[in-house]
């Protein structure tokens, strides 16, 4: 039987399949009889996709084709770890802000990873700085388009629109009362009379 | 069969060029030599960045950035420090300065979620965890939804929670790599648990046990 601390221990490795036959059985049981431990389980799943995908995903996520399992065997491992503070604190010629890799070795390393096809895009992105002027760019001309429209829209509303056109109406209605501008002379009742 | 595997190794390290040796061409002006080091680190290096960042174009990018400080900076590599540890290292930085950069998603937003991020809570609520298992490797929501939950959390929290978690990190060594005192990483550590604690217990709806 296992107890809630081995069973939470083993998340990990059931999540990636690499829990053998026994343990996953025993883990599984514990998660049936443990409302805690299957909360924990159940939590544990909202993030893992992120924090503990299989090797493989990247790949795939990034449409590249996945590599089967056994081609990883051959790329070395990291091995012990680099400080990043000592990266920081490195030598200048340490490449850690963009602004420090000269831009001719930035456009030759591109080309030589879109030649080997290890990135097959065009070339490196536009810098931040670009970007951030083509932001202030697009809101400048949006702000001006803005202005142009709201002194040259009509001040009428479609409402207003609609009423006005009431009273034009009504000027049809009763053509008596003006026309263009125009009185039109109401026909007297009385010249209808002939007889006078 | 480990026989066999020991041989192809053997018979790949006469055959193939160590990182240092292709390090050694690189810095003499071949090409080739950086696009094979480029070729045999990819996967690792998009993996480290897939750990931070769910879109597949930011993970290309930043692993593509990666390579081009490492190019650039290739003089100052040290020999003594295998290689992939040095891009590991340019990568997560690269990462963290990104998560910087990215405004933080606050926690009450957190329930703002897409239908298809909707149903996949749903399922996590009331799938076995065979059936979580196999359908978070098919769900492209899952990831999405993973990624807005950790986008909660301060970034130096969710790089201690990454480096733990993801790259199985121990807090000595986590501590080394971000320059910080154990305790601090303890601390970013604890802290982004307990929120994801939260957003979890938001989420995720108790249920009984069957039997005991």
């Amino acid at each position: 039987m296992m107890n809630c601390f081995e069973a939470r221990q083993n998340f990990v490795g059931f999540w990636q399949s690499a829990l053998a036959g026994e343990s996953r059985g025993l883990l599984l049981a514990h998660l049936k009889g443990c409302a805690r431990c299957d909360g924990a389980f159940r939590a544990f799943a909202l993030t893992a996709p992120m924090l503990h995908a299989a090797s493989g995903m990247a790949a795939n996520e990034a449409g590249i084709g996945a590599p089967p399992h056994s081609a990883l065997q051959g790329v070395p491992e990291f091995g012990p770890r680099v400080p990043l503070n000592v990266l920081r604190s490195a030598p200048i010629d340490m490449p850690i802000d963009f602004s420090g890799v000269r831009r001719a070795d930035a456009h030759r390393a591109a080309e030589i990873l879109r030649r080997a096809s290890v990135y097959r895009l065009p070339g490196r992105r536009p810098s931040r700085q670009w970007r951030e002027a083509a932001a202030g760019l697009s809101a400048v001309a949006a702000a001006v388009l803005l202005a142009y429209f709201s002194v040259t829209a009509p001040s009428q509303s479609f409402d207003d629109a609609l009423a006005s056109s009431d009273s034009i109406s009504e000027a049809v209605v009763q053509p008596d009362s003006d026309f263009l501008g125009q009185q039109i002379p109401s026909t007297p009742a009385e010249s209808n009379d002939l007889a006078g | 069969m480990r026989g066999i595997l020991a041989i192809k190794r053997f018979a790949r390290s006469v055959s193939e060029p160590t990182d240092q040796d292709l390090v050694a061409g690189a810095l003499s002006g071949e090409p080739a030599a950086f696009a094979e080091l480029a070729t045999r680190h990819r996967l690792r290096v998009e993996r480290i960045c897939q750990r931070f960042f769910s879109d597949s174009e930011q993970v290309r990018d930043l692993a593509q950035e990666t390579f081009i400080h490492a190019y650039g900076g290739l003089k100052g590599y040290r020999v003594e420090i295998p290689f992939g540890a040095w891009l590991r290292a340019i990568a997560t930085n690269l990462c963290y300065d990104e998560l910087r950069r990215r405004r933080r998603r606050p926690e009450e937003l957190v329930a703002d979620f897409s239908a298809p991020e909707a149903n996949w809570v749903g399922l996590v609520n009331t799938a076995t965890p065979e059936e979580l298992v196999e359908a978070a490797e098919e769900r492209r929501e899952a990831k999405t939804l993973a990624d807005k939950l950790l986008a909660t959390l301060r970034p130096e929290d969710r790089l201690v929670l990454t480096l733990q978690n993801g790259e199985e990190l121990s807090i000595s060594e986590i501590a080394e790599i971000v320059g910080w005192s154990e305790a601090k990483v303890k601390i970013r550590a604890f802290r982004a648990r307990q929120a994801l604690r939260r957003q979890a217990a938001r989420l995720v709806r108790p249920r009984k046990a069957e039997s005991k």
